[in-house]
C-alpha cells in the first residue's frame, strides 16, 4: 500500500509501501529533533492542516530519570492534532533508574 | 493522583538474583499495559502484587485500553535488548505504537510485565514508567518511545 505523508513542522515529505494500519514518526528538525508524527496527505494535496504540540510535563521532576528539556521546559510528549479533532500522541517515557554507586 | 515516579520493583531485582521466578530478559516476551490515575505505584511490594492485574494492577477499573488497537493486557515489547556497557546495565525495546485509530483516554503511566512468567508469578512486574500526567489520544495512533537510557537501567 503506497501512501504519502507530510510533517506539519518541517515539511517533510514522506512515502510508506509497507501494509497495515500505522502512522510514521520521524525526528523533527524543527522540534529540535523529537520524534513526531506525519500527517496523511489528503486527496488533491495541499499543505498539512495538522500541527505539532509540545505537551508538557504537569508533575514534579524529583528523581525521574531520561526526561527530554526544551528551553528549559520538561516535555513528557509530543502530540500531533488534526482540525477534525483526532490526535497522534508520541509518549516521551522516563527510565526506571537503580544507581548502585550514588556520589 | 497516585501516580509520582518510575520504579524498578524490588520483587523483580530480588527473585531475578534468588532464581525465585525465571525471567530472562533476552528471551521471555514482555508486555506494556497502560493505567489511568487510580493506581498507587509502590516499588516494594510483594512480588504477586506486581504482577499484571493484581494488587494495584488490576485491569478492571484502573488499567485503560483501545479495543484491538490496544488491548487489554497491553502490547509486547518489540526488538528488547539487554545488554551491559560502560558500568551500566541497561533494558530496552524499540518504541511501541498502537495501530492506528486508537482512542486512549487519561493515561498516567504504564507497567511493563514478564508476559512468559507463569509460576510462581505469572505476569511478574519488571517496572513501572509514570508519563507525568494525563495523556490522551482520540482516534490516533499512541507511541511510547522509550528514553535513551532505555526502559531501565541499572549503574554498577
Amino acid at each position: 500500500m503506497i501512501r504519502d505523508w507530510d510533517c506539519p513542522s518541517c515539511g517533510l515529505e514522506h512515502r510508506s509501501t509497507q501494509p497495515g494500519n500505522f502512522v510514521p514518526v520521524h525526528a523533527c528538525p524543527a522540534l529540535r529533533g523529537l520524534q513526531a508524527h506525519l500527517e496523511l496527505r489528503r486527496p488533491g494535496g495541499g499543505r498539512p492542516r495538522g500541527r505539532h504540540v509540545l505537551v508538557e510535563r504537569e508533575d514534579y521532576v524529583g528523581r525521574e530519570r531520561g526526561l527530554v528539556s526544551v528551553d528549559g521546559k520538561v516535555l513528557s510528549a509530543i502530540k500531533t492534532e488534526r482540525p477534525d479533532g483526532s490526535n497522534d500522541l508520541v509518549i516521551l517515557a522516563p527510565s526506571a533508574v537503580a544507581d548502585t554507586d550514588i556520589q | 493522583m497516585a501516580w509520582s515516579n518510575s520504579k524498578i520493583f524490588s520483587a523483580f531485582i530480588t527473585d531475578s538474583l534468588n532464581r525465585t521466578n525465571a525471567f530472562d530478559l533476552n528471551a521471555d516476551t514482555f508486555k506494556v499495559a497502560l493505567y489511568d490515575t487510580d493506581p498507587t505505584p509502590d516499588q516494594t511490594v510483594a512480588a504477586a502484587n506486581t504482577a499484571y492485574n493484581a494488587g494495584q494492577w488490576a485491569s478492571a477499573g484502573n488499567e485503560v485500553t483501545s479495543g484491538a488497537q490496544w488491548a487489554t493486557g497491553g502490547v509486547a515489547l518489540a526488538s528488547v535488548t539487554s545488554t551491559f556497557s560502560s558500568n551500566v546495565y541497561t533494558f530496552d525495546a524499540a518504541d511501541t505504537s498502537s495501530s492506528s485509530g486508537a482512542t486512549i483516554t487519561a493515561t498516567f503511566g504504564c507497567l511493563v510485565y514478564d508476559d512468559t512468567l507463569t509460576t510462581p508469578v505469572a505476569d511478574q512486574g519488571v517496572c513501572y514508567l509514570y508519563f507525568g500526567g494525563s495523556q490522551s489520544v482520540t482516534n490516533g495512533t499512541f507511541t511510547i518511545q522509550w528514553a535513551a537510557g532505555g526502559i531501565f537501567n541499572i549503574t554498577l
